[in-house]
């Protein structure tokens, strides 16, 4: 037995102690998927904390049949998909609009010159990637998501989201082309990277 | 090969799910293709900020461990009241058989919890005290197997039909026993619960608003 399995088990048996060391193994990835999802940390603070009482809750009836990794993102992407439903319902009279293929439109980005001058380049990316994240629609996001952040096989993927991994990996490939789209036409995403031009063959 | 197929096969590059076919025909599009390159180039760089993790709040741990502390204590709250309910029950039962019986006064005081020697059946019932009447009027009870059932669809990712008992449908289908001694059954179909929920009014616990969906159960919870 791994020593996940074991702190599942005591966890399972009423232990407190063992399910906060659980938490602290995957609350970075557990809280990032959120961010991504929602695209605001207050929103993500109470998904991650609502994702948590349900894993506690859920666990008693964890059966070790999925990994528990796997079992943790599924509940999380749940967690997301359910706050961006009720999002959308509550902005039914908003200007979004989706196209054919169930994608939001673009929407402007914030102005990067609203930004407080001391923040770096980096942070600047950052939130430029961000704006970028939040035009997808969001079952592409969160399959993007799933394979950036939490680093699941398209097959893991596919399990959550009831897809194919055909399916998973055309979704993945459209939601990286849009988003590189979007970060080459707003600011200046790619400057430093388009420097070494012909690196790009080298890292096949 | 066309650019659009080169983004697939760009992407699954990156997640290292492409196959070696797949990589010898992307490599042969990319020698011919400087846009693609490109385009690989910049797949890259975003791929170092998309991969980024960040840090959550750090009263993160401490928030969800009060709320799971405070639920664990109001469950072993409810708990009490379920078996207070039952106790004075028995002590009703008791003093309604003495009642008939012809004996009032001394079982009937032993109880404390119910007043009055009860020598008639309705008047002792009427006057239950409030936690059973609490555990008694169906209310309680459902919010005692709310959290668990919502639980339970959340952590086996299914659709879950609650019965008081079991009904024809769940005939043959497999099942399992819970620690509580409720059954949990695997109904054949997806749609179910739904079924049940529309049949006989069971209360319908769903893992999401339409989410992903791995089946459908019944619990049956005898009362």
């Amino acid at each position: 037995m791994t020593e996940e399995q074991t702190l599942i088990r005591r966890v399972q048996g009423g232990d407190h102690e063992a399910f906060a060391h659980l938490m602290s193994r995957y609350e970075k990835q557990v809280y990032t998927l959120c961010l991504r999802m929602s695209g605001h940390e207050e929103d993500a603070r109470d998904l991650t904390q609502e994702a948590f009482l349900k894993a506690w809750r859920g666990l008693r009836f964890y059966q070790f049949e999925a990994s528990f990794s796997t079992w943790l993102y599924r509940l999380t992407s749940n967690v997301c998909i359910d706050f961006l439903r009720k999002q959308k319902r509550q902005n039914t009279v908003s200007m979004t609009l989706e196209n054919e293929e169930g994608e939001t439109e673009e929407q402007e980005l914030p102005d990067p010159a609203a930004l407080p001058e001391e923040q770096t380049i980096q942070r600047e990316q950052k939130r430029l990637l961000y704006g970028a994240i939040q035009t997808l629609d969001g079952e592409f996001r969160l399959a993007l998501t799933l394979r950036a952040v939490e680093q699941l096989s398209y097959e893991e993927i596919g399990e959550i989201l009831n897809l194919k991994p055909g399916t998973v990996k055309s979704r993945i490939a459209r939601a990286r082309g849009k988003l590189r789209k979007i970060l080459a036409e707003h600011g200046n995403f790619f400057c430093t990277a388009s420097s070494n031009q012909e690196e790009g063959r080298d890292a096949l | 090969m066309t650019c659009e197929e080169a983004l697939l096969l760009l992407s699954g590059h990156l997640d290292h799910e492409n196959t070696p076919e797949e990589e010898i025909a992307l490599q042969a599009h990319l020698s011919d293709c400087g846009t693609c390159r490109r385009v690989l180039q910049e797949l890259t760089a975003m791929e170092q900020e998309l991969t980024e993790l960040e840090t959550p709040p750090e009263d993160l741990t401490e928030n969800v461990m009060k709320m799971i502390t405070e639920e664990a204590a109001k469950g072993k709250k409810r708990r009490t009241y379920r078996w207070a309910g039952l106790i004075t029950a028995a002590a009703l039962a008791l003093a309604i058989g003495v009642g008939t019986l012809g004996l009032p006064g001394e079982a009937a005081q032993t109880t404390g919890n119910v007043p009055a020697p009860a020598c008639m059946v309705q008047p002792a019932v009427a006057s239950a005290p409030a936690e059973f009447a609490l555990e008694d009027d169906g209310i309680a009870v459902q919010s005692e197997t709310e959290p668990d059932a919502q639980a339970l669809a959340d952590s086996r990712q299914a659709d879950i039909a609650v019965l008081r008992q079991t009904v024809p449908e769940l005939e043959g289908c497999p099942y399992e026993t819970l620690e509580d001694g409720s059954l949990l059954y695997t109904l054949p179909e997806n749609d179910g619960a739904v079924e049940l929920s529309r049949l006989y009014g069971a209360e319908l616990y769903r893992p999401a608003d339409g989410g992903a969906q791995n089946g459908a159960l019944a619990l049956v919870v005898p009362d």
